[in-house]
């Protein structure tokens, strides 16, 4: 019942998000209509900074307390991260081509959000590789932690090194005044709930069925 | 999974391969020039200029009764017409452009400016493509990993049955 009334809710803010993002949303003056990537870049990359928070966390937990709890928590939350945070930077790169004239640049932005992919996809290679290994499990663990450290390097990236990314302007530590008119702001908040709802639900569903092929690799 | 995080990378790669980036539009006897004017000569009938392109190539140019012009001032307003409509206010303004070293955007042909206006780095009506392409991309994401979870569960599903 209440998984049916979470998923009827992440439902209808998605609606929402896209009504608001297509129909209620006046198109910016600057940039256009690629201006709105920004409701699908942003959460997704929020998302994805998050997963490998709750991956670095479930990972020391796992090295303290030899849990699978905490192991297979932390490869939903990988393999989730993965795809959100590919898409943040695939939708990343197809907004700069319009607005700064290329797909990529070598800025410190991209380069340390193009480090943290790689950092699930290194996880998740190892865990896959090596699914009973409890050495192998170690190894993952510590890598996931060390990955975590590319996290406030992403966020702050934009502020230390002022390239074409524009800087920090959302969240407690942004480094000036938010820029957003209501319009903006209001879409941004209900795209970020939608996506973190969306994020959520995808990594729960993911990590019921990893305990499950765990138990099953542990009988067999 | 390892095949599957090489086939997302390709055919990521692939889709931004396949999209379109057609922002100025030209003829096929056209050629675009994009560069700043470095010279304004004045005739009785044309405007000869030398326009310097953004890799250094010069052009010498001519500006007839028939190209058609838009030009950004400096207060912002859009400058729209030919020589026939005001030449003398077009000179003032392209003089203007010249010591601004004011990008433009050509269209010639035969060294005949046929279009001549002030540089957009983006094209903002046309840029509608790159949302679309965005949200489509994440939906394949989104539904590519939904897809492999139930892929998952019904292998768990078979394995319980034996």
């Amino acid at each position: 019942m209440i998984n049916k009334l979470i998923i009827s809710s992440t439902l209808i803010i998605n609606i929402l998000m896209l009504w608001m993002i297509f129909w209620w949303l006046p198109i910016d003056i600057s940039q256009g209509p690629v201006a709105k990537t920004i409701f699908i870049h942003v959460p997704l990359a929020w998302c994805s900074m998050i997963a490998i928070c709750v991956v670095a966390i479930s990972s020391i937990l796992y090295l303290f307390t030899k849990k699978t709890f905490w192991d297979n928590n932390a490869q939903a939350f990988a393999e989730t991260g993965l795809v959100f945070g590919l898409s943040a930077l695939i939708t990343g790169i197809v907004w700069a081509k319009p607005i700064w004239g290329v797909w990529w640049t070598g800025e410190a932005k991209l380069t340390t959000t193009l480090i943290l992919i790689l950092i699930y996809c290194a996880y998740i290679l190892f865990r896959s590789l090596y699914t009973n290994n409890e050495q192998m499990k170690n190894i993952a663990a510590i890598i996931a932690v060390i990955g975590a450290i590319d996290t406030p390097l992403i966020y702050f990236a934009a502020n230390l090194w002022q390239e074409a990314h524009p800087v920090t302007v959302i969240g407690p530590l942004s480094a000036e005044e938010t820029s957003f008119g209501m319009y903006y702001g209001i879409t941004l908040l209900i795209s970020v709930i939608a996506f973190t709802f969306t994020f959520l639900i995808l990594t729960t569903t993911r990590y019921k069925t990893i305990k499950i092929e765990t138990h099953i690799n542990n009988k067999e | 999974m390892n095949k599957l995080l090489i086939s997302l990378f390709s055919v990521g790669i692939l889709s931004l391969l396949v999209i379109q980036n057609n922002i100025i539009f030209a003829q096929s006897n056209e050629e675009i020039i994009n560069g700043f004017l470095q010279n304004i000569e004045v005739t009785n009938d044309k405007i000869l200029l030398s326009v310097v392109d953004n890799e250094g190539n010069s052009y010498s140019l001519s500006l007839v009764n028939e190209s058609k012009i838009g030009i950004e001032t400096q207060s912002g307003e859009r400058w729209i017409g030919n020589i026939k409509n005001n030449k003398e206010e077009l000179i003032k303004i392209l003089k203007e452009s010249q010591k601004n070293l004011e990008p433009f955007t050509i269209t010639t042909s035969n060294n005949i400016i046929t279009n001549l206006v002030s540089y957009e780095s983006s094209n903002i009506k046309n840029n509608l493509q790159y949302l679309g392409a965005s949200f489509i991309l994440l939906i394949f994401f989104i539904f590519g990993f939904v897809f492999i979870i139930n892929n998952r569960i019904k292998i768990i599903n078979l394995k319980l049955k034996i």
